[in-house]
């Protein structure tokens, strides 16, 4: 199978505006590593026993299923770790923070965008039956579930990107001639660190 | 020639290729880097043997984890010393200028980069925190990058991106007195949700802006990722560029006058088109504090905490159900029966001097409630060495307000020991009211510099007018 068809077991995170300082506060953003973050996930929510992450029956799944806004807030790269390093390979919501949303291409999470009436089927399915695969079709743009089926929505150059697993900056530096152009013609009055002055 | 928005002349003249159809290939002027989200990007560039393309386009700075009493703190903190002594290793391997704690010049990095002149209209800049929003205030395209983005500029000064969407926020007439830049950013957010300038640059025009003081543009311009906006963003008029002039002064450097006609066209073209248009009429805009755990979940004085029963919408039904628990409120409630027992006056938000001038205005020949902590954290150095030389020091001393003296982010994202503990609850006037942000179970209240003022003075939830 390519990376355009992917599988999986769904847990649904039945909640809107989820900021990436719920997906790992800041307390917990302490490892300089880009792995080792899976215990830090949902560092708050997680000790309560009944938060969702520790309900047995989906214990399985690689997909993780939360309503709009989803990551919304800081910056922090750590969001996406995290969610990688417990095991979720796809989070699909009804729409995502901007920065983490690009932070999740980039580590090769896919961030797929649904409908509020696909998020809602979704997570029906998911409570009536925790064990119901969650099939996406990056191809067709749909995702396939037990009593449904909802728009897998991906701008095309990002599915693109992740389709093929391109690396940004290598992309980029074949394009250094380009750069050097650039460069080469900006303004002399701009600003530089080099001379860095001692405010009083 | 096609009108242009403000925006997109900007993109247009820093993008260094077109990508396909979607995305652009763009030249940053200038990035901006701190202790917390970037160790892993220098990680891998030695991994992959890539280097700092322009050090001299980057700086770094000490503020997210940093003491706000005394430097020696830092050194008793094993995991907040690795951090800054990966930040110190890495740019000093790479040749990247860095201000360390405590060193003339040193602060928050939305607070430093203006006053260092590093910031200036017409130009790009980037930073690995979602606040970078607030140099939208000098006509900057400044946004908030990820760790990996930032591995990308360092290694080769540009970004890959799609082009945002444009929307702009007209505020007509003039702010009502004692109604600040803040009040205005929550009224906005309110209005948008957290969500509703996703993927946009929220441009800010109209008379109440123009009449704003650079620090409240950039206060305004700060909040604007707390709609879900990438950036914000305000036109170059004589207000930008007197502030412009006056740091060049100060910071010795000549300016061409060529160079402040070329700033002047970084405005938006008068018959340009937005993707979005909102009108606000400025003279309703009210004093605002958040009640809830999100920043668009703000009421004015003359409204009550809402009940979930005013919301029509039902995630936002649900939203108010778990705020009202997490904030300990009960509907119907004014906001002045809110005890509070933390104030913090600070933050990349409103840690400005100006924002410490209104404090100290407002603290002069009164005291500071005694069931409250009132912590003042200067922006950066220049702002503690400018507070100290006017006096205010000793004012927030008369007042028994706790005044730091070294500058950081300190109480706003609950890093360094200055976090609250469970139960307590501040009005602050930084910029996150989400659970936990200012330390675990501790509960914020967002709000402008005179209402934190004067919540101090009385221990309830107060506005100037009230004292």
């Amino acid at each position: 199978m390519g990376r355009e068809r992917i599988q999986g077991y769904g847990m649904p995170l039945v909640q809107n505006n989820v900021d990436t300082d719920q997906i790992i506060p800041a307390r917990f953003c302490y490892q300089p590593k880009r792995v080792g973050h899976g215990e830090s996930l949902f560092g708050n929510w997680r000790q309560d026993p009944s938060f969702v992450l520790h309900d047995p029956r989906y214990s399985d799944a690689t997909i993780l299923v939360a309503g709009r806004e989803f990551a919304t807030g800081s910056s922090r790269e750590y969001a996406v770790w995290a969610i990688k390093d417990y095991g979720f390979q796809v989070v699909i919501a009804q729409s995502f923070g901007d920065i983490f949303y690009k932070n999740a291409i980039i580590n090769d999470l896919l961030p797929l965008k649904t409908t509020e009436q696909g998020i809602e089927s979704l997570w029906d399915a998911l409570h009536d039956n925790p064990k119901s695969a969650i099939h996406i079709d990056l191809e067709n743009e749909v995702i396939r579930f037990e009593g449904g089926t909802s728009p897998a929505m991906m701008d095309l150059h990002f599915k693109k990107k992740y389709i093929l697993n391109l690396d940004d900056i290598s992309l980029t530096l074949e394009d250094v001639g380009n750069i050097d152009t650039y460069e080469a013609a900006r303004s002399p009055h701009l600003a530089t660190t080099l001379n860095r002055v001692e405010v009083r | 020639m096609l009108a242009k928005t403000l925006f997109h002349k900007i993109w247009d003249s820093h993008c260094v290729k077109q990508i396909g159809d979607t995305e652009d290939l763009i030249y940053i002027d200038m990035h901006l880097l701190h202790e917390i989200n970037t160790p892993q990007a220098f990680d891998r560039l030695r991994e992959t043997n890539r280097t700092v393309r322009r050090p001299d386009l980057t700086i770094a700075t000490e503020d997210h984890n940093t003491p706000t009493r005394s430097v020696a703190t830092l050194e008793s903190d094993e995991v907040r010393r690795r951090q800054v002594d990966l930040l110190r290793r890495n740019c000093s391997e790479f040749d990247i200028p860095l201000f360390q704690l405590g060193e003339p010049g040193q602060g928050i990095t939305h607070v430093i980069a203006p006053e260092q002149g590093l910031v200036l209209p017409g130009t790009t800049l980037v930073c690995c925190d979602s606040h970078t929003t607030t140099h939208g205030a000098f006509a900057a395209l400044a946004f908030g990058i990820g760790t990996s983005q930032v591995e990308h500029v360092l290694a080769t000064q540009t970004l890959r991106f799609q082009k945002f969407k444009s929307m702009r926020v007209t505020v007509e007439n003039h702010l009502p007195e004692h109604v600040s830049s803040k009040d205005l950013a929550l009224s906005i957010i309110r209005h948008l949700g957290t969500g509703g300038g996703i993927g946009h640059v929220i441009e800010y025009a109209g008379s109440a802006i123009q009449s704003l003081s650079m620090e409240a543009r950039m206060t305004l311009c700060n909040m604007s990722v707390e709609a879900g906006a990438s950036a914000g963003i305000i036109g170059v008029d004589e207000t930008t560029i007197d502030y412009l002039r006056k740091v060049y002064k100060s910071n010795g450097q000549s300016l061409a006058e060529e160079e402040i006609d070329r700033w002047r066209t970084y405005v938006s073209d008068s018959d340009a088109i937005f993707d979005q248009e909102i009108v606000i009429d400025g003279a309703t805009i009210q004093e605002s504090v958040t009640w809830g755990t999100n920043p668009s979940q703000t009421i004015g004085f003359h409204e009550r905490i809402p009940s979930c029963a005013d919301y029509d919408d039902p995630s936002q039904k649900q939203a108010a159900k778990r705020a009202l628990e997490y904030m300990n409120l009960q509907p119907g409630q004014s906001l002045y029966d809110v005890s509070i027992n933390k104030v913090f006056v600070g933050s990349c938000t409103n840690g400005r001097i100006e924002d410490l001038r209104i404090v100290a205005g407002i603290l002069d020949g009164r005291s500071v409630h005694p069931d409250v902590h009132m912590v003042i954290v200067p922006g950066s150095t220049q702002v503690r060495d400018l507070a100290i030389r006017e006096g205010l020091d000793e004012v927030f001393q008369k007042a028994g307000a706790d005044f730091r003296h070294l500058p950081g982010c300190s109480m706003c994202c609950g890093l360094n020991e200055d976090s609250m503990r469970k139960g307590q609850r501040s009005v602050s006037t930084s910029n996150r009211n989400y659970e936990g942000r200012q330390g675990t179970e501790a509960m914020t209240h967002i709000a402008s510099p005179s209402i934190a003022a004067a919540s101090a003075i009385t221990g309830r939830i107060s506005r100037v007018s009230d004292l």
